[in-house]
């Protein structure tokens, strides 16, 4: 493990600062520590044995100066991160000392709330992702990165669109709300929304506080985790420094959806009875005999994207700087330039100490982005992605001919559409020879050409973002730190999307431009004051934390829109914009309503180890939240935790007796976590929306309206924070050199005042109403394991994790009894949250095969076989979320050359693709459905109008996956040859990844499909699949 | 040193404490609403509590359940008036399914969900105007604006339980504003509809009449008219026919509506008859821009589709091609109609045939020929550029030769700038049901009264009058008079005869029209020389064979909604909970 000079330093200080200065019948000693480099090491704490008030600390440039009693024959030197070291010094009045780095410690540190901490002293369960593992990767989140790399931590991507967000997961889901699923997001002590704008690249370490005693200091916001994201900072080995990554990548589908071909397509609806025979259809002009369109073919080709990367970084004894800006533009697969994301983010890093007692730094991150992408997640005709894969494979892509068209569309084409007695064109889209994009003469739902949607999309955003820390340390007295920071976040976006009439079939089209452009402004700010004590005496040490903080958030944005059959002066691109109107459109405005929140919150922690092997860590905090969330009698709350370690390595018993192990230690933790995310809009009250509605008494609609008022809702001013109980035991082992590593842990959390959406029963007349209502219980076990070696120059490591979860609801109202989710069609196919049954869990009939006649049967609640179930026989059919995930990454280098494998997987979920639906039997469908038709699922003829039967397991599949998302081949010149052109590294690599795919379900991408709402998770509705990518890259420092 | 360590503690300090202290900055106050408790205070409360009333019941007719607008397919679907077919027969299922009882025809229909969904928001509504203005026994209707916002109310509140009970037989009644974790039961159906008596009863006396035949607005309102209208229907559908001619009569009395000309006839569903003596209630839509949205953009692109595969389009109506319904009048409605009065004011305002769409409107852009002058009639029936398009299919489905005009929207009821959205009034009650209901409440009790009223309304419609009044000739005249207005369904099945007349839904072959101006099965490619010519080809469209049709005992009502029952299951130990109807589960 490599460390940053600044951790080791900061670290090396800290323990510095537990000394307490000599006093008494000295004789001078002087001397220097410097680290097996030569390079000095700084803080680094000179003690004589067994006269622990006999002491000081090494300054910048490593020396030191002590007065030491006369007759001291030794002094013991230490720091972290380095062998303590005792050095004889009877006669010398100088000594210098080389510490040998500590490798039995590992003792990198990590990053906790509010402070650092050993790796060794943790009591709870915390992941730790070093910037080794983020590297090199072709993702351009941070998030995304995360994905495989640590046990108990869920990384979703709902979409492989160029710059959609990756959601995080932190052992499993304990709300059932829609959002606020993901863990407080904290960069450098800063609380963001998003961690999309981070550049991998720039990230020093993401941790992932896990457990409640961990996240326990976050409080209020920590029930579903806390990722702590460290950026880069200055290094001073790498002092001057100037360097540049690039990468450049190639990406095209991945996995495809198995749906029919034509003849399939053919013989399936003609045994249906939707279609005539081959001849019949080729006759009405339905089909030419030959074409067979592959719609994700037509929808997807090659994507490009590059990024690059430059710097500087540099440090001295004061102060260290980082500087690096990024250029990310991803266009996706899809064809055409409508999907894309384009980011330049820079990073400024900087910190110096002024004076002896302070210290003043400054974290900042300026980001601007451009996104445009295709509509997606939907069973509606705006869902690009849907067509893709519901479309016949009979239609061909273009119509080269006014003739080819079906008669709506021609009717359309020559005959526009008349408003008031004004006849206007409808945009029937074309390519670029002018050939019509097709549609289909068989069906006319939602299934549209996705090279319509695609031409037709014009929405485009953009924004501008600054996020950043000012922080100072201030040391007042020894052992004291104060420190004082503010963080804000200023944003700006802004939108604007452009339809104009067309007409794709008679479910599809549109009489109007609409001309929508929005913009926003948001600001935040929080201002945290802490103060860290710590302090050693003997073998006691003793680490003290208070703190406060205050936060709050604005934002505010406008929007306008122009709508009509004709709007604008012009309608080339440059008129597209809301000056231009003229005049005949209709107007909305909407917006400038400022939306605001605070937050104030007192925070505290008490440590105590004695002799390095017993931890015992305390934490408390005390949240208040504004009247947006929370009721004034419910707005505090206060979260506890508390937690435990033993170092038996530590043990002078075990010591003797067990050589091999080099480190092991037992933990435990127990806390209370709240969740406050879920609450946002007032939810716990009831206001009357005024004058929301209207009515005309005036049957000659005189300019005279009346308007009305309703209530929003339902008040439930009791309404409260979900709160988390985790109790985790844990493990920490490593043997054989530290060659081995291990670590696990099992924890059991569980999530009380779960707040519940629920709709009221049809009668009482309101869609939804939120309540205190349910529990859910998420346990499982989470294992890391690691192996690192060499063999002569070549050296490899494996590392692997492996975790599982169960959720199930352990309480739900009883007069609430089970809330509905998602569902598909009119299928009676829900997604249920339930007492007894995990989130979200698939809820529809339990397919048995077929009867002698070959009718689908199913298992009534009785366990007999029927053929005709009622709502009696609905049970649980899978459960939507994966039950294990894993992730394994290898790595070989020889010479110059690095290889690394990564690779995960999930499963133990179900998906139902929706892409079948009764009520419009003629759209395209899964080939699993043809070819098991008469097999194992009944013919085609008795199942294309039963909805009991794609309500029921038949049509719920396997989510399992395994991936192999990287796999990469680097070479480093020699050094010899670099140095000679004063380069200090050139590194080459090129990388496959997302290549692999190993699962058995038959949609897009089970990957993306297990996303979407958490509520709709399971039913796959059609996302941007994921592509496999072709990436080349080259890093170079100077 | 010192001195840096006392100022640093003293500003940490200091800094906590403020903030501290300062728990205010947590009241951020919410915007653009009122708080609950400082309204339904005033007599202005009271009305723009009761507007929430009559917005959500212009939204019922504007509540979608697939391609269509929810509430037609939800009322006149299972009659016997209409064909429901889709741009072919597997288009609009889920409309397809309830005409002809299907056997996929489920309690997840979407159009029966929302519809029900959408009464019970309504009623809603209409619980808060009441139990805040109106309390246990009226302690809170302190003037005069406030008794007549509540009885406004209550007649709504009344009429959405009438259609339900109609349809469903024992919905839950829900007389005030339920709590959120409310498990409402089935109504008993012998106090529902005495229930519903009642209200309608107290609200009339409470409401002011129309102020005569011109008062248009008074159309658009809840008056003691309708209040009455209502009320005398509710006891004819609930069999309480001599009492039921009391409120009747009142209304026939009170001289505030008329029945229009026969030749105005058309005009009753379209802007130019909003308001008219005819109506005692409809809800009006309106064009202002910021009403707008509410405009019938669903209904009526869909009760336009039987349009879509014509080549051209009389000026008359809307152009726009919409998605779902195909609703043609079947043969037994066409068929009675014309041998009971071909040519007369009505048959010409309800159905028009395909040879008389083709040549008796005018057609800008057709009928004007090279030279100048206008086409013939027979130009225009050898016109390749007119009838049918064949591109897709040979025939069109579930048509026999004519379309249902009666309710076709016009060009003249678009809103401003719009292709699609129109502002034309939904009747909820005209005057020509208030006389049939009259005539049949005298038949049924045996009052010969009923006979000049039920005269009345074959006389405007220029059809033969009657000479006695017989049940008989009251079923034929309603079935005529208000054909797709929602009323037939319920009047048979109350009647007793809907198996006998919705028999031919499970047995019939389905119609298919096709144009004998081209030759049959080659899809419009290849012209026959003959002119423009309605053929009617009949197939079997198969559901017959898999048990379509109306299945005594179970299709008298709907079932509940899917969703609404797996919320609310029965629960026996409890006694709480909806029961499905027979035959549904």
């Amino acid at each position: 493990m490599r460390k940053s000079f600044l951790t080791k330093a900061t670290a090396c200080i800290a323990a510095a600062l537990l000394c307490i200065v000599s006093y008494a019948q000295p004789r001078s000693l002087v001397g220097k520590v410097v680290d097996p480099n030569g390079d000095p090491v700084v803080g680094a704490s000179v003690v004589v044995p067994g006269q622990s008030n006999v002491g000081t600390a090494t300054g910048p440039d490593g020396s030191f100066q002590l007065m030491v009693p006369a007759q001291t024959a030794s002094v013991t030197v230490s720091c972290i991160g380095y062998v303590t070291q005792t050095v004889p010094i009877a006669g010398r009045p100088a000594v210098n000392v080389t510490l040998e780095e500590d490798n039995e410690f590992l003792e990198e540190t990590v990053v906790i709330g509010y402070g650092v901490q050993r790796k060794s002293d943790l009591t709870g369960a915390v992941a730790s992702v070093r910037s080794a593992d983020l590297e090199h990767r072709s993702v351009s989140s941070a998030a995304a990165a995360l994905q495989g790399k640590a046990a108990g931590v869920q990384v979703y991507s709902n979409s492989g669109a160029p710059g959609e967000t990756s959601h995080i997961r932190v052992r499993g889901i304990s709300s059932n709300s829609g959002s606020g699923l993901g863990p407080l997001l904290i960069v450098d002590g800063l609380k963001v929304d998003n961690i999309q704008y981070l550049d991998p690249e720039m990230i020093e370490s993401m941790e992932v506080l896990k457990d409640a005693a961990s996240a326990a200091i976050y409080g209020a916001q920590a029930g579903n985790g806390v990722v702590l994201i460290t950026t880069k900072s200055g290094s001073k080995e790498k002092d001057g420094q100037i360097f540049y990554n690039g990468k450049y990548t190639v990406s095209s589908l991945g996995h495809h959806a198995q749906v029919m071909n034509a003849e399939q397509y053919l013989d399936f609806q003609h045994t249906a009875g939707l279609l005539p025979d081959r001849d019949q259809v080729i006759a009405n002009g339905f089909w030419d005999g030959k074409t067979n369109t592959n719609w994700a073919d037509v929808l997807f080709g090659t994507g490009l994207a590059q990024s690059h990367t430059v710097g500087a970084q540099g440090g001295n004894e004061r102060g260290s700087y980082y500087l690096s800006l990024n250029y990310t533009n991803e266009n996706g697969m899809a064809r055409g330039d409508k999907d894309y994301y384009k980011r330049l983010t820079a990073q400024i890093n900087a910190d110096y100490k002024i004076k002896k007692w302070i210290t003043v730094g400054t974290n900042t991150s300026i980001e601007r982005y451009q996104q445009q992408s295709l509509s997606q997640g939907s069973e509606y005709a705006g869902s690009t992605l849907l067509g893709a894969l519901i479309i016949d494979p009979l239609t061909p892509t273009l119509f080269k001919t006014v003739d080819e068209m079906p008669f709506n569309m021609r009717n359309a084409y020559e005959n526009g559409f008349t408003v008031d007695g004004v006849t206007y064109p409808y945009k029937i889209y074309q390519n670029e020879d002018g050939y019509w994009y097709s549609t289909s003469k068989i069906m006319e739902g939602d299934g549209v050409n996705p090279l319509i949607n695609v031409a037709r999309n014009r929405n485009e955003s953009r924004g501008f973002n600054v996020r950043g820390t000012i922080f100072a340390n201030v040391t007042p007295i020894k052992d004291l730190v104060f420190t004082s920071r503010l963080g804000y976040r200023i944003g700006q976006s802004w939108s604007n999307n452009y339809e104009e009439p067309y007409y794709v079939n008679p479910k599809n089209h549109s009489e109007v431009h609409n001309l929508t452009a929005s913009s926003s402004q948001n600001y935040f700010y929080q201002w945290e004051n802490f103060a860290n004590y710590n302090h050693n005496f003997g073998r006691h040490a003793l680490g003290v934390m208070a703190g406060m903080s205050y936060t709050f958030n604005d934002s505010r944005g406008v929007n306008a829109s122009l709508r009509g059959p004709d709007i604008l002066k012009g309608y080339t691109d440059n008129f597209l914009y809301l000056p231009y109107d003229n005049g005949k459109g209709e107007k909305g405005i909407g917006g400038g309503t400022p939306s605001n929140s605070s937050q104030i919150s007192y925070f505290g922690r008490l440590n105590y180890s004695y002799d390095n092997r017993y931890t015992l860590q305390a934490n408390f905090r005390a949240d208040a939240f504004d009247s947006s969330k929370l009721s004034l009698k419910n707005r505090w709350g206060y979260f506890p935790s508390v937690s435990a370690g033993w170092t038996i390595s530590n043990e002078s018993w075990f010591k003797d007796n067990v050589s091999f192990v080099d480190f092991l230690k037992i933990r435990g933790s127990w806390g209370i976590n709240g969740n406050i995310s879920v609450l946002s809009g007032y939810p716990y009250s009831t206001s009357i929306s005024y004058n929301s509605k209207s009515y005309q008494y005036d049957v000659d609609h005189g300019e005279i309206i009346s308007y009305g008022s309703q209530p929003d809702g339902l008040a439930n001013p009791d309404l409260t924070w979900e709160t988390s109980v985790q109790t985790d035991l844990g493990l920490d082992l490593r043997m054989f050199n530290n060659r081995l590593t291990f670590t696990a842990d099992w924890f059991n959390k569980n999530t009380e005042d779960l707040l519940v959406s629920i709709s009221p029963v049809a009668e009482v007349g309101i869609s939804s109403t939120t309540v205190n209502a349910g529990a859910i219980n998420n346990t499982g076990w989470e294992f890391e394991l690691g192996w690192q070696d060499h063999i002569g120059d070549f050296g490899y490591s494996i590392n692997g994790n492996f975790s599982t979860l169960q959720n199930k609801v352990t309480y739900l109202e009883p007069s609430v009894g089970h809330i509905q989710g998602d569902h598909f069609s009119n299928y009676k196919l829900y997604t249920y949250f339930q007492e007894g049954y995990p989130v979200w869990f698939l809820r529809g009939y339990e397919y048995a095969g077929m009867n002698a006649e070959g009718v689908a049967q199913y298992v009534a609640a009785d366990g007999t076989l029927t053929t005709t179930p009622t709502s009696d026989d609905l049970k649980y059919i899978g459960n939507t979320l994966p039950t294990f995930q894993y992730g394994i990454t290898v790595r070989m280098d020889w010479k110059g050359l690095d290889f690394t494998v990564f690779g995960t997987g999930a499963g133990g979920n179900s998906l139902v693709p929706c892409v079948f639906r009764t009520e419009h039997p003629q759209i395209n469908s899964l080939v699993y459905f043809y070819e098991q038709a008469g097999k194992t699922i009944p013919t085609v003829d008795k199942i294309y109008n039963s909805v009991d039967f794609w309500s029921s397991s038949a049509t719920v599949f396997k989510g399992d996956f395994f991936k192999i998302k990287q796999i990469q081949l680097g070479y480093t010149l020699p050094r010899a040859w670099t140095s000679k052109v004063r380069i200090s590294n050139f590194r080459a690599y090129v990388s496959m990844d997302d290549w692999f795919v190993f699962t058995n379900y038959p949609g897009f991408d089970p990957e993306t499909a297990t996303t979407g709402g958490t509520r709709g998770k399971g039913l796959d509705k059609g996302q941007y699949p994921n592509a496999k990518k072709i990436l080349f890259g080259v890093n170079l420092a100077f | 040193m010192k001195k840096y360590t006392f100022l640093g503690f003293a500003c940490l300090i200091a800094l906590m404490t403020v903030t501290s202290c300062n728990q205010d900055l947590l009241n951020i106050p919410q915007k653009g609403v009122i708080a609950y408790e400082d309204f339904y205070k005033t007599d202005e409360d009271a009305e723009s509590a009761l507007v929430a009333v009559y917005d959500s019941y212009v939204s019922l007719f504007n509540v979608s359940g697939g391609n269509s607008p929810a509430y037609n397919v939800f009322i006149n679907a299972p009659g016997d008036e209409l064909y429901w077919g889709g741009g072919k027969k597997e288009d609009n299922i889920i409309a397809q399914e309830i005409n002809e009882f299907r056997t996929t025809f489920g309690s997840t229909n979407a159009y029966l969900t929302n519809v029900y969904k959408q009464m019970y928001k309504i009623i809603y509504k209409a619980n808060l105007v009441i139990d805040n203005f109106w309390g246990e026994n009226g302690e809170l209707a302190t003037s005069a604006v406030k008794k007549r916002c509540v009885a406004e109310a209550r007649t709504i509140r009344a009429w959405c339980h009438m259609q339900l009970a109609c349809y469903y037989g024992t919905p839950p009644l829900v007389d005030h504003v339920l709590a959120g974790d409310a498990r409402p039961t089935n109504a008993d159906k012998e106090e529902l509809w005495q229930w519903i008596i009642k209200e309608l009863g107290e609200a009339a006396e409470a409401l002011p009449a129309r102020n005569g035949k011109t008062d248009k607005n008074g159309a658009v309102k809840i008056t003691q008219g309708a209040a009455l209208a209502f009320q005398g229907k509710a006891m004819v559908l609930h069999g309480d026919y001599a009492a039921a001619k009391t409120p009747l009569k009142r209304v026939i009395d009170s001289g505030n509506y008329d029945l229009v000309p026969g030749p105005e006839m058309r005009d009753l569903f379209h802007g130019a008859g909003d308001g008219n003596m005819e109506k005692v209630f409809e809800l009006n839509f309106s064009d202002l821009d910021y009403y707008g949205n509410n405009g019938r953009w669903n209904f009526q692109t869909n009760q336009s589709l039987f349009f879509r595969q014509m080549k051209g389009y009389p000026d008359l109506i809307i152009q726009q091609t919409g998605w779902g319904n195909n609703m043609g009048p079947t043969k037994k409605f066409v068929d009675a109609l014309l041998a009971n009065e071909e040519g007369s004011y009505r048959q010409k305002a309800w159905i028009v045939s395909y040879e008389q769409y083709l040549t008796e409107f005018p057609y800008k852009k057709l009928d004007k020929k090279a030279d100048g002058t206008l086409m013939t009639k027979e130009e225009k029936l050898m016109d390749p550029k007119r009838g049918l398009d064949f591109n897709k299919y040979n025939d069109l489905y579930a048509n026999y030769g004519w379309f249902f005009f009666k309710k076709v929207p016009y060009q003249a009821d678009l809103l401003n700038n719009s292709s699609v959205r129109t502002d034309q009034n939904q009747i909820i009650m005209r005057y020509a049901e208030v006389l049939l209901l009259y005539a049949e409440a005298c038949a049924q009790s045996g009052d010969s009264d009923g006979l000049k009223y039920l005269n009345m309304v074959a006389q405007r419609a220029g059809a033969p009058t009657y000479s006695a009044l017989t049940m008989d000739n009251v079923k034929k005249e309603k079935w005529f008079e208000m054909a797709w207005e929602g009323t037939r369904f319920v009047d048979l099945v109350r009647w007793g005869d809907a198996a006998k007349e919705l028999a031919f839904k499970g047995h019939d072959e389905t119609p298919y029209l096709f144009d004998d101006f081209y030759v049959y099965g080659t899809n419009g490619k290849k012209q026959s020389g003959n002119p423009h010519k309605a053929v009617i080809v009949w197939k079997d469209d198969g559901w017959a064979a898999k048990g379509a049709g109306f299945k005594t005992g179970k299709n008298e009502l709907y079932p509940f909604p899917f969703d609404v029952i797996e919320l609310n299951p029965w629960d026996a130990e409890k006694g709480c909970g909806l029961k499905q109807n027979p035959g549904w589960d």
